[in-house]
């Protein structure tokens, strides 16, 4: 899976993400702990637009072990809280890309954090609804249930 | 019937669900926004991300992680994306917190991409500063709420076991009392 998804193949050392974790490139660091650091996107989407960075280089989110996906994602919710509590917004979106094709900028995976405001004009997170016949959503799920059985009763 | 549609499908069994735990559901959204669009959500009423607990939080979230991943190899997708609507201002459309899962095909249309704004150096100084501070704020109330907790949760052990102590006196004076 991690071939398929990953956007680019660039080693550790060359990783901007690492650097800015490490302290060897510049950032407007919001928090950071012993497992993660958060930042502001210099090119956001809304003012005070985050973006949340395991420390450890993972390419992608599935790969991460549970316990630091556990909390990364109590860290997003703090995160969250903090930006609706101080400043302009009255909602927020998190995001993850998996793969170039849902996204993903950067193989260091990461979480961001959109703060939202009325009439913002940010149209990407609409999930629009459309209809889907019964047959195909039959097959879907028998597809991905049968997959989850045999994953989950290993 | 409730007035939440996802608490309605999942008390009246509505259809199948793909996964079910203790604490939360995920199920194949009827009105998908594309092919597999799947939702992981509490079976619990839970509306936005601030009520959910932070255990709560992070059990979602790694069964959405390792869900996205499964639907990835069922599907042979070409990607993922984990993605919550938090508000109606998030365009979150119903009011039952719910992380959503798309598969992704190359050139299915949809894309993330949003104009990134230049802001000046004042102004996200000034945002870099308000978020902080609320943050480490928020942080440094929890951590002295708990440190209370515990605090109080001392005092009645040790309250209990004076308690205790005045019980089992009593019981032992009784007992004299009985010697003829």
């Amino acid at each position: 899976m991690e071939q398929k998804l990953s956007p680019n193949h660039s080693p550790d050392d060359q990783c901007a993400f690492c650097q800015i974790v490490k302290g060897e490139f510049e950032s407007l660091k919001i928090y950071e702990d012993d497992i993660c650091t958060a930042i502001l996107d210099i090119k956001p989407a809304n003012p005070g637009h985050v973006l949340l960075l395991p420390k450890q280089h993972f390419e992608i989110f599935p790969i991460i072990p549970k316990d630091i996906v556990k909390h990364l994602s109590i860290t997003a919710k703090k995160i969250s809280h903090a930006i609706l509590q101080s400043i302009k917004a009255s909602g927020t979106n998190i995001l993850i890309a998996n793969g170039e094709a849902a996204g993903q900028a950067s193989n260091h995976t990461m979480i961001h954090i959109i703060p939202r405001i009325e009439n913002d004009k940010i149209n990407q997170f609409i999930l629009e609804k459309n209809q889907i016949d019964e047959e195909d959503q039959s097959q879907l799920y028998s597809i991905i249930s049968q997959k989850i059985q045999e994953v989950f009763n290993k | 019937m409730t007035s939440c549609p996802y608490c309605d499908l999942i008390q009246n069994e509505q259809f199948p669900l793909l996964y079910e735990d203790e604490i939360a559901v995920a199920f194949l959204t009827p009105t998908p926004h594309v092919a597999g669009h799947t939702i992981v959500c509490t079976k619990k009423h839970i509306s936005i991300l601030e009520q959910l607990p932070d255990d709560i939080a992070g059990h979602l979230f790694d069964l959405a992680n390792r869900l996205s991943s499964i639907i990835h190899t069922a599907l042979n997708t070409d990607g993922t994306n984990i993605l919550v609507n938090n508000g109606p201002t998030a365009n979150q459309d119903v009011p039952h917190f719910s992380i959503n899962i798309l598969p992704r095909r190359k050139n299915d249309g949809y894309k993330f991409d949003w104009n990134k704004r230049e802001l000046n150096n004042e102004l996200m100084l000034e945002i870099h500063n308000r978020i902080k501070t609320q943050l480490d704020k928020n942080i440094k109330n929890r951590k002295e709420e708990k440190e209370e907790n515990i605090i109080i949760a001392n005092q009645n052990k040790d309250q209990d076991k004076k308690q205790n102590k005045d019980d089992e006196e009593n019981y032992l004076l009784k007992q004299l009392q009985r010697v003829p």
